[in-house]
């Protein structure tokens, strides 16, 4: 599973908050999440949302 | 929803949902006594001790000793303490359920509920695996 795979699983972590983080770190080879906001479901999902749409993957 | 817990845990017995579904903390965080970050060990998830290390039996146990738990000998009730208990399956650990004092237990169950259940063993088997340690801390 490689970038073209983001999008999809953005659009579940938006729709399902599904815990997808592993799965895009890996993915993307980067976390955007601040230290700080380790654990907290919400930030994280924010964090990654806003990624995707700065990296206009969503 | 009930159905659903007995077939995950069928030797559970007499218990009760004791809170709706949440997916923002598990049951580390809910043994830990609190709601608002998801532990584990990993970079993805709230962790007490740096760096993220390893699911095994030790980081749990240390992460727990932040909290002022140390290890103890069984799950009993015991006045002046609260203990909770640590479950491992061969792949590493798998939840850890927080005694009541009543004695009663407390488990949050994954993303979905938290119950109340009357023993650490109801929720051994193929899920969670057994209890492999026991923790207590002054109440």
């Amino acid at each position: 599973m490689g970038k073209e795979a983001i999008p999809f699983i953005l659009r579940d972590l938006e729709h399902s908050r599904a815990q997808w983080f592993w799965a895009l770190r890996s993915i993307a080879r980067e976390s955007p999440v601040r230290p700080e906001d380790r654990g907290d479901v919400w930030a994280m999902t924010d964090a990654w949302l806003n990624w995707g749409k700065e990296h206009r993957y969503i | 929803m009930t159905d659903k817990l007995r077939d995950l845990f069928p030797s559970l017995g007499d218990f009760s949902i004791t809170s709706p579904q949440d997916e923002r903390y598990n049951c580390i965080a809910w043994a830990a006594g609190t709601v608002e970050r998801w532990w584990w060990p990993q970079e993805d998830a709230f962790w007490p001790t740096e760096p993220p290390v390893e699911n095994d039996l030790p980081a749990f146990v240390a992460a727990f000793e932040t909290l002022g738990y140390e290890p103890c000998a069984d799950g009993a009730l015991e006045g002046g303490f609260e203990k909770i208990a640590i479950y491992r399956s061969p792949s590493g650990v798998q939840h850890v359920a927080r005694q009541l004092s009543t004695g009663r237990w407390t488990s949050k169950l994954g993303g979905l509920e938290d119950i109340e259940h009357a023993s650490p063993g109801e929720l051994e088997g193929a899920e969670y695996g057994r209890v492999v340690q026991y923790l207590r801390r002054p109440s």
